[in-house]
This record gives C-alpha cells, structure tokens and sequence, in this order.
C-alpha cells in the first residue's frame, strides 16, 4: 500500500509540473522549508505574462507611426511552414500581423490573416470554433472593429487554453514568442531610423523588462537539442543586449481621481538607451524574425 | 504482479484525475473569470491552477505607462475570500484587496512602465480538522484600447 501512495504522488507531481507553465520547485521547497521554517511562504506557482502584441501596435499608433503593409509576413509563405515550432512560432508571428492591421483599421488585410492562422492552426491539430473562425461573420461585421477584436482575443485565449490542458505548453510558448518578436520588429521598422519617435523609442527599451519575463515563461518548456532550445538561447542573447539598457523605477504612491473613478500608480521611471545599442536590438531583431519567417 | 498492476492502474487512475481537474480548472477559467474582464480585452494568456488552502502564487507581468489596467482573481467558491496584492520590484505594496473589503479585481493606470507581481493566497480554514480546501484560481489580466 505503501509503494501505491509513493507511486501516486510520483505521478501527481510529475503531472503538475508537466501541465503548467509555471516554475514548482518541489525538491528545494522542501529543502528550504526544513533549513529556514521561519522564513516567509514559498510560492506555490509562479506565473509569467508577457503583454500582448495588440498593446506594442496600439503604441506604435498612438506615437503617430503609419501602418505599412510590406512590414508584415506575407501570407503565402505558410507553406513553408513544415515542423510544428516554426508553425507555432509563425502563428505567432501572423497573430501580431492580426492585430497590427486592426489597430490601424485595415480589415481586408486583418481577415487574409485570420484565413492563414486558421490553416495553421489545423496544421497544428488544434481545434477550432466553427463559429469564431466564420469567416462569412467576420465579412458581414467588417467594419464592427469590436466583432474583430472579440475574435483575435477569443481565438488566442481558446488556442492557449486548449495547449495547456493537452500538455502541449511547447506549442503556446512558441505563438507567444513568435507574437514577441513581430510586435518589436513592427514597431522598431515603424520607427524614423534617424530620428526615432520618443515615446516608440521608450516603448522599445522597455522590452527588456517583457523580454526577462519572456525568456522565464518559455524557459520550463524548450528542449534542447530543439528548435525552441535555439530559440531560448537567442533571446537570452538579445537580453545581453538589453542588459545595456537602463531601467530604473521609483514608485511614489497610489492617487485615487474619485471623480473619474480611476487609480494611478504615481512614480517615475529613468530609461536610458543609447543609439549603438538601439541599433544592436535592432540588427538582432530583425535576423531573429528573418530566421523564423524563412525556415 | 497482482501488486503491479494495481500500482499501474492507480497511477494511471490519479493522472486522468489531476489532467481531468486541470481541464475543468480552465473550463471554469473560460466561462467564469474571462467574461468579468469586460469591457477590458483579455490578453490571451491563461493563468490557473489548482491550488490548496495556504498556497501562494505569483504572476509577473510588465505592465505599460499610461494603459489601463484590469487584474483580477478569479477563485471557486469554496475557497473563500482570497487576498490579493499588487507589489512592485522593490516589494512595495501597491494594492492590498484586503484593504477594499476582499474585492476580485482592481483596475488601475500606471504612469511608468514597470513590473509588477500580482501575488494571491488561498486562505487557511479556521476551524481545527476540517478537510483540507482546494480548488481552481485564476489571475487574469486585461487592457483598455485607447481610441
């Protein structure tokens, strides 16, 4: 009997850790627990987020920047896309081309990019809702921006739930990494070369705090000996780049408008980027999206 | 090998359970929690777990300067209220929904751009020997389109 409770919780850690993209140490917690009781609780699962590609086009918008259609992947090069990383991490890739097209409005261009993620996510046997891919829907709401951006959330929250509970955590890594890399590499091609926009410029050095919590969210998952195993070691590589870059954040308070019922962290942060660095994100951004648009 | 094979189905047994209570956690992180983000957009990444009373968790996420905000947490009913804080790098309480009578969500602007741990515990139950609580949270996070 004993045997079956140790083979049971064997397999119930094992699962945990499998099926969640979170890092649970189990051995050190235990480790830790028995040295130091009196230190503070130990997180149970830790969580990484990083912001969604609609949030860096929305910016790009916002700082004036234009939208240009030769800066997104084309769609006919999905049949390029054999194995399942590059399939995933050009889901990815075409989910922020998605949403870059809503932002600025251009619909025809927002529903070819809906058609492709559709086949690639038949590729990747990931099944879809008849109805949110209804592509007749989308046409008729065409100019209903709500309707499109109610469907590119639901079809990435579904894909990334539906990932997680069939133990395929690899795969949704990927959609997010691929949809990282080609909000950066949009809003850094947006940007005046010679002059870059302020606030787009901000926006980019502050990469470096979604790219520390990229690389940790993909991290329990890659393979090495792997495409996404090169993948990890290529950002980790771009964070050295980052490390460059300066960040510094001091928060002041909380400020409550009751009037207009809004909150606001109050604080202010120092950001520093210089131009040769700039241009290394740059360079390496763009060999990184080279790479997984052209397999 | 009577024994073998009732250890094989066993575990067998407890992974279809645990693999079963993790898709009903989602499930009811879909149809339950996803739909209080409204009017904010989600942003597509699901954060839920099973966790038992006294448990602990984290999620970290770069939030952006000028963007509004909806966190929320998302428990099963029994578990209680649970308390939630928003913190920054420097361990600085920003949030504490213990301090605004236990509420699931907060929605806020932060004028810089930082990161920001989002920590939850389930609560212990009061009374001695009673069953151990568990159940599905869920830490959810969504933004606002400026027009």
């Amino acid at each position: 009997m004993q045997k079956i409770i140790f083979f049971s919780i064997i397999i119930f850690l094992t699962s945990a850790c499998n099926t969640s993209q979170e890092k649970k140490v189990e051995a050190s917690k235990t480790d830790q627990a028995t040295t130091n009781s009196q230190d503070k609780k130990l997180v149970e699962q830790i969580f990484y987020n990083v912001p969604s590609p609609l949030e860096m086009a929305q910016m790009t918008r916002d700082a004036g920047m234009q939208f240009n259609s030769e800066l997104t992947n084309p769609t006919e090069k999905k049949q390029y896309y054999i194995d399942q990383t590059t399939q995933a991490l050009n889901l990815g890739v075409y989910g922020a081309d998605l949403s870059y097209a809503r932002i600025f409005d251009q619909v025809q261009e927002a529903v070819n990019f809906l058609a492709v993620i559709r086949e690639l996510t038949e590729s990747l046997q990931i099944p879809q809702d008849e109805e949110t891919f209804a592509l007749d829907k989308l046409e008729k709401h065409i100019n209903n921006r709500d309707t499109l951006l109610h469907i590119i959330t639901e079809i990435y929250s579904d894909m990334d739930i539906y990932l997680k509970e069939n133990n395929r955590g690899i795969v949704a890594a990927m959609i997010i990494t691929g949809g990282w890399i080609e909000g950066n590499y949009l809003a850094l091609q947006s940007m005046n070369k010679e002059k870059p926009n302020e606030k787009v410029l901000r926006r980019v050095a502050e990469q470096k705090l979604s790219l520390a919590s990229l690389i940790e969210l993909i991290k329990p998952h890659v393979r090495t000996n792997h495409k996404s195993g090169q993948i990890l070691a290529d950002l980790e590589e771009l964070y050295v780049i980052y490390e460059d870059v300066t960040i510094e954040t001091k928060n002041s308070g909380i400020e409550t408008d009751s009037g207009k019922g809004k909150t606001t962290i109050k604080g202010n942060t120092r950001v520093e980027i210089d131009q040769e660095t700039l241009q290394s994100i740059q360079s390496f951004i763009n060999d990184l999206r080279k790479d997984i648009t052209n397999p | 090998m009577k024994n073998a094979i009732i250890i094989i189905l066993t575990a067998l047994l407890s992974f279809t359970l645990i693999g079963e209570a993790q898709g009903q956690c989602r499930k009811y992180t879909k149809k339950s929690c996803v739909p209080k983000l409204d009017p904010y957009i989600f942003n597509g990444q699901v954060n839920s777990a099973l966790l038992n009373e006294g448990d602990i968790a984290e999620l970290m996420l770069t939030f952006y300067a000028d963007q509004e905000y909806r966190v929320l947490v998302c428990a099963e009913d029994q578990l209680g209220n649970v308390n939630f804080k928003l913190k920054d790098i420097n361990d600085k309480v920003l949030f504490d929904n213990s301090k605004h009578e236990m509420a699931s969500l907060w929605d806020f602007t932060s004028n810089t751009t930082q990161q920001i741990i989002v920590e939850l515990e389930i609560p212990e139950s009061d009374e001695a020997g009673e069953k151990l609580k568990n159940g599905c949270v869920a830490i959810l996070v969504g933004f606002k389109e400026t027009e």
